[in-house]
């Protein structure tokens, strides 16, 4: 069972990654053989009004300046200007550590000497695992004080009688709203006006940066007439702050993936012990759905009860008494056998940043969850530790 | 109009991506196989960098390809270390037995580590040094530049244009990032178990009464890891 999710994910992203490279084959062969041709056709220009100059002489002078480029050199400085600009001074050495320890790697500067190399191996296996620590610290805080507004508004919309399911999309559009407008659009404007870029290019380049993918190809301060000191740290801090928030957007989408998947393993599964707990989740949700007068009112007390006492119990299920089909299997599964049975998703469920397992934390007392578990439960009973949470942060998005 | 000065051009056909010491004659850098390429440096986050979109569209389309392109790769990480962690189970399996087997079970895991480095971290930047002409000290920086997905791309595996490749070289350096990543994946955790068991011996051999306070922490971080192991 497990090799086959293995082999049907490898299948997956393989079929991803093909589909991707037609893809931007498609969109860039044509323009990098345009660039091609014109750079040919430069050169032919270039030797016609120059008869002085042989090919072979003109070849050998691209070379250097090729070799050049690839050292760091700029090649709009000749020896004579004595510009005392420098790809390492302190400010842009600080951004450099600043790539390596956030592993996004731009390359616009790399290491050319070996002992430079030798230092920076060593200074990303201590300075890596020492960023996720304070990323995860940064994302804790962020994430529970995001959280915390959306649920005062949350209790503002509740107030007004909105219907909660309605409020719970609210609420993660909200919690996309506001990043975005923080960590993707403020950042854009300021890099359009400070760099000149289009939206577009300022766009590509934060959602480059904060994926740390990190293409290199538009980084910000990286121009020589850039005077402000003060600018690339503080690029830096964005970066700290937006990878934080863009974790918790990935591993977002990362549920949301995980439940598909698991979703169409189940449906294909066909085991009789799930189709039984399925069957007894459809009839909970019938039921539910005839009666759906129940839930608001304890939907809307949650929010002020304390947090259930039981961890192991996933929160927010109202105690209704009308899902009394799917509720046996949960308490009476211990926590070990059934966790035997999805080891994946517990190595899962640690390699997740710790930031999400406190955000899980902040979303018990304040989730109108009700409405949601019930497609779920023929997992739940198996998966009675954290996995079951994050599972369902992904589903509204 | 004057022509413009050669090194403004040759600067400018860098940033597209286009090599100026080749002739219009050049493979492309955008046929199948380093598309395919470039495709798995994004979803890997790995991002050299050497390719780039340079168009809009492409642009646009590198975005969304990443934000649904990664969390995939994660999922698919994950699942790959819990493979790999199943090898783990016979080292697991001795810590059930209380004392004297601890230096077997260091010595286990000092055996994992070293195969998994020789074939992960060791034995490839060797080929990939032989292949290109680089020395092995630039093989290895190469390769950690690569599965710490920092990326630079100042060195890049099959990308020398007056080389012939064979046709699965790409393909197997592909396979050697995922194989590679999934290992760090699933040894980067031990790191700050092994961390804490270090720091709870410490805190055992000066006798101090820490230990009913570092007893819920253990709940929290190896409890989960050694179900799955005991499977």
């Amino acid at each position: 069972m497990r090799s086959t999710t293995l082999l049907a994910l490898l299948a997956l992203v393989l079929l991803y990654l093909v589909s991707g490279a037609l893809v931007f084959q498609a969109l860039e062969q044509p323009h990098e053989q345009q660039a091609q041709r014109e750079l040919g056709e430069v050169r032919e220009k270039f030797l016609r009004a120059h008869p002085c100059v042989s090919d072979q002489d003109l070849g050998l002078f691209i070379k250097d300046v090729a070799d050049a480029l690839g050292g760091g050199a700029d090649p709009d400085i000749n020896s004579t200007s004595n510009s005392n600009h420098s790809a390492w001074d302190l400010g842009s050495a600080f951004f450099f550590s600043g790539t390596i320890i956030t592993t996004i790697g731009y390359g616009n500067a790399a290491l050319r000497t070996d002992a430079g190399r030798l230092f920076c191996i060593f200074y990303a296996l201590v300075g890596i695992p020492l960023f996720g620590i304070l990323l995860a610290g940064v994302g804790d805080r962020l994430g529970s004080s995001l959280r915390r507004g959306i649920g005062h508004i949350e209790a503002i919309f509740l107030k007004w009688h909105v219907p909660p399911g309605l409020v719970r999309i609210l609420s993660a559009v909200l919690f996309l709203l506001i990043g975005c407008l923080l960590f993707v659009l403020t950042p854009t404007f300021v890099f359009c006006y400070v760099e000149g870029w289009s939206k577009l290019e300022a766009i590509y380049f934060v959602v480059v940066t904060l994926t740390t993918v990190g293409f290199g190809d538009y980084v910000a301060g990286a121009s020589p007439n850039q005077s402000n000191a003060a600018y690339q740290p503080l690029v830096w801090f964005w970066i700290l702050l937006g990878l934080a928030y863009f974790a918790s957007v990935l591993t977002t989408i990362g549920n949301w993936l995980r439940v598909v998947s698991r979703r169409t393993r189940a449906e294909m599964g066909g085991l009789t012990a799930q189709a039984a707990s399925w069957t007894g989740t459809v009839t909970a949700r019938v039921t539910q759905r005839v009666g759906p007068t129940a839930p608001p009112p304890l939907e809307k007390e949650r929010p002020l009860l304390p947090p259930p006492p039981c961890p192991a119990q996933p929160a927010g299920r109202p105690p209704s008494p009308l899902p009394v089909k799917a509720e046996p299997p949960s308490p009476s599964s211990p926590p070990t056998a059934s966790a035997l049975d999805y080891p994946s998703e517990n190595l899962a469920f640690i390699d997740e940043s710790s930031d999400t397992q406190s955000e899980r934390g902040c979303a018990l007392p304040r989730a109108p969850r009700g409405r949601r578990r019930p497609p779920n439960p023929p997992r739940k009973p198996a998966r009675p530790r954290g996995p079951g949470r994050p599972r369902e942060k992904g589903v509204p998005v | 109009m004057p022509p413009p000065a050669p090194t403004q051009v040759i600067m400018e056909a860098w940033v597209k991506g286009v090599n100026p010491k080749g002739n219009s004659t050049n493979p492309s850098n955008w046929d199948f196989g380093s598309s395919f390429f470039f495709a798995g440096t994004v979803v890997t986050t790995i991002g050299y960098g050497n390719l780039a979109p340079s168009t809009e569209a492409g642009q646009v389309f590198c975005v969304f390809y990443a934000l649904v392109g990664i969390p995939l790769n994660v999922v698919f990480l994950n699942h790959l270390g819990a493979g790999l962690h199943g090898h783990l189970a016979t080292l697991e399996r001795w810590e059930e037995q209380p004392r004297r087997s601890q230096l077997l079970q260091i010595l286990g895991l000092a055996l994992f580590l070293t195969l998994g480095t020789l074939v992960i971290l060791i034995f490839p930047p060797m080929v990939f040094s032989h292949v290109e002409g680089w020395s092995f000290g630039e093989g290895f920086y190469f390769a950690f530049i690569t599965l710490s997905t920092i990326g630079f791309g100042d060195y890049v595996v099959g990308t020398d244009p007056s080389k012939h490749y064979i046709s699965v070289y790409r393909s197997l350096a592909a396979i050697w990032i995922l194989l590679g990543l999934a290992w760090l994946a699933l040894i980067l955790p031990l790191g700050p178990l092994l961390l804490h068991r270090c720091s709870q011996l410490w805190l055992l051999s000066r006798g101090l009464s820490l230990k009913d306070r570092g007893a819920p922490e253990m709940d929290g971080l190896p409890r989960p890891q050694k179900i799955p192991i005991s499977a």
